[in-house]
């Protein structure tokens, strides 16, 4: 047995792996562990489907309507019998539904903590993070206006100096930037009222912006 | 060859470089019988507009435009004194062009766009509406209702028009003067007011920095918020007012009162809140991350 197969790579080492977070050396050393061990490999296997599987994930989750109907329904007290059989059955399956749901939010925490996302284009919402329902009607206030005008100044751009062009964007990726980051804190404290505030007033000056930036194109 | 000789095709060569960057110009000179209340309207590509308030009761448009530009328009009726007009300047290369001079009654409303230009006013006590991309905006005077939206332009206003809306993306916006309903916004230029009283202000930045040496009304308010301007705010100790002033992530930094700052929710940022003077204008400053200076002058 060599010394590679005396000492299995742990998970977090294997997450690094599958992440391309290790240096090239510790990289090399995992691979050529991962070549004779078969647990190991095995387990790297796994990660790697789960945070596949992680990566599918949408950003969002909106529940389809009536499921809150649904579960009304079907959470509402009802006469219970257990045998003791059940019990230890019931328990068991909360035992592997926390490991497994624990497992998964910090792998997706993780993931989270890496991402470094460049901004989002022009009118396009970066939902890298859980918005809180309060910050999300706020982006769906102006969305409707900030989609309208955007596609109005991007059809008739070349109707405007390419110089005027540069500044209005300009101005737009500095508004977006602010407006990720207030969401992004936003998503870590959802109750701050000066945070939701921010938030709109930077939406409010890119639709003002957009406003003006679309009043230069010459009128049809 | 001699000095002299020497001397004049220097001089000879310089006119005809001059002739060369500069398009001939003819002359624009236009004057009609006009109300006082006017509504004059100037569009197009001009480089420079000067603007004049005076007391009489006519409009007059000078100036110097490029030969092969078009200068259209008119006075909007028949019957005199007219009460307003419209013109609109069109040059060959479309690259703003020439220098016009428009006297109009003090009393009068003006209505200017162009692209990159220069624009000052004075005297008027009307309307100003006052749009430029690039270039520089200057007014002195009080108008009643003025209104300046730029893009990279600088914005000076001196004086105190009754309501204002000052607007820029890059441009830096500077108000001396107070008003009694002013709103100055920006995404990354500076906004300084230097003096002057206001009964409401309204002030915004995303990445500029403001600094507020103005007073408020004993009933009246001001907001300050930006994302990460700095934030300047210098008002008397004696003061009649109440102070809501916090900052998500930065911190703040009181010279008004001997109160400091606590942390803010969660223990990140500061806020602070207290009256001066027996209270009265409400202050609310909020900031996302920038640095919050309370100054005592």
């Amino acid at each position: 047995m060599t010394n590679h197969e005396q000492h299995h790579i742990d998970l977090d080492r294997l997450g690094d792996s599958i992440d391309g977070r290790l240096s090239a050396e510790e990289q090399r050393e995992v691979e050529m562990h991962l070549a004779i061990c078969e647990a190991c490999a095995a387990r790297r296997d796994r990660l790697e489907t789960l945070v596949g599987a992680a990566r599918a994930l949408p950003d969002e989750i909106e529940p389809p309507a009536g499921a809150w109907d649904d579960l009304r329904e079907r959470i509402a007290p009802r006469p219970i019998t257990l045998s003791a059989r059940h019990w230890s059955l019931l328990a068991a399956a909360a035992v592997i539904l926390i490991a497994l749901s624990s497992g998964v939010t910090a792998l997706l925490l993780r993931r989270q903590a890496m991402v470094v996302r460049p901004p989002a284009p022009l009118g396009v919402a970066n939902a890298a993070f859980i918005l809180p329902p309060v910050a999300r009607s706020i982006d769906a206030d102006y969305a409707g206006a900030i989609h309208e005008l955007s596609e109005t100044l991007a059809e008739r751009r070349t109707q405007l100096d390419p110089a005027t062009v540069a500044k209005v964007e300009a101005s737009l990726r500095v508004i977006d930037l602010a407006i990720d980051e207030a969401r992004r804190a936003l998503a870590a404290d959802p109750a701050d009222p000066t945070l939701l505030d921010l938030l709109a007033g930077n939406y409010e000056r890119k639709v003002e912006l957009l406003r003006r930036a679309n009043a230069l194109l010459p009128s049809t | 060859m001699a000095r002299s000789q020497l001397t004049c095709l220097a001089l000879l060569s310089a006119l005809a470089l001059a002739s060369r960057a500069l398009p001939a110009q003819r002359a624009v000179e236009i004057r009609r019988a006009v109300t006082s209340t006017a509504s004059i309207r100037v569009t197009g590509a001009f480089a420079e507009l000067h603007i004049h308030g005076w007391t009489r009761d006519s409009a007059v448009i000078t100036g110097s435009i490029p030969n092969d530009a078009r200068f259209d328009g008119g006075f909007m009726t028949s019957t005199t004194p007219s009460t307003g007009a419209k013109y609109y300047l069109e040059t060959a290369s479309g690259v703003p062009s020439g220098r016009l001079d428009l006297y109009v009654p003090a009393g009068a409303r003006i209505w200017a766009k162009s692209g990159s230009a220069t624009i000052d006013a004075e005297g008027v006590t009307g309307g100003l509406d006052l749009n430029i991309i690039g270039g520089s905006v200057h007014v002195a005077g009080s108008p009643h209702e003025l209104t300046i939206e730029s893009m990279d332009g600088a914005v000076t206003v001196d004086g105190s028009p009754s309501w204002t809306r000052l607007k820029t993306a890059s441009g830096d916006i500077v108000l001396t003067g107070g008003s009694d309903d002013a709103g100055l916004t920006t995404v990354s230029g500076t906004i300084r007011v230097t003096a002057g009283r206001f009964e409401r202000a309204r002030i915004e930045s995303v990445t500029g920095a403001v600094d507020f040496a103005g007073d408020v009304e004993r009933g009246g308010s001001l907001d300050i918020d930006t994302h990460s301007g700095a934030i300047d705010l210098r008002m008397s100790r004696s003061a009649s007012a109440d102070f809501d002033i916090a900052s998500v992530a930065g911190t703040i930094e009181n010279g008004i009162t001997k109160r400091p700052a606590v942390p803010g929710r969660e223990g990140r940022g500061q806020e602070i809140g207290f009256m001066t003077g027996g209270g009265g204008a409400r202050i609310y400053v909020r900031t996302f991350k920038a640095n919050i200076r309370l100054l005592a002058r």
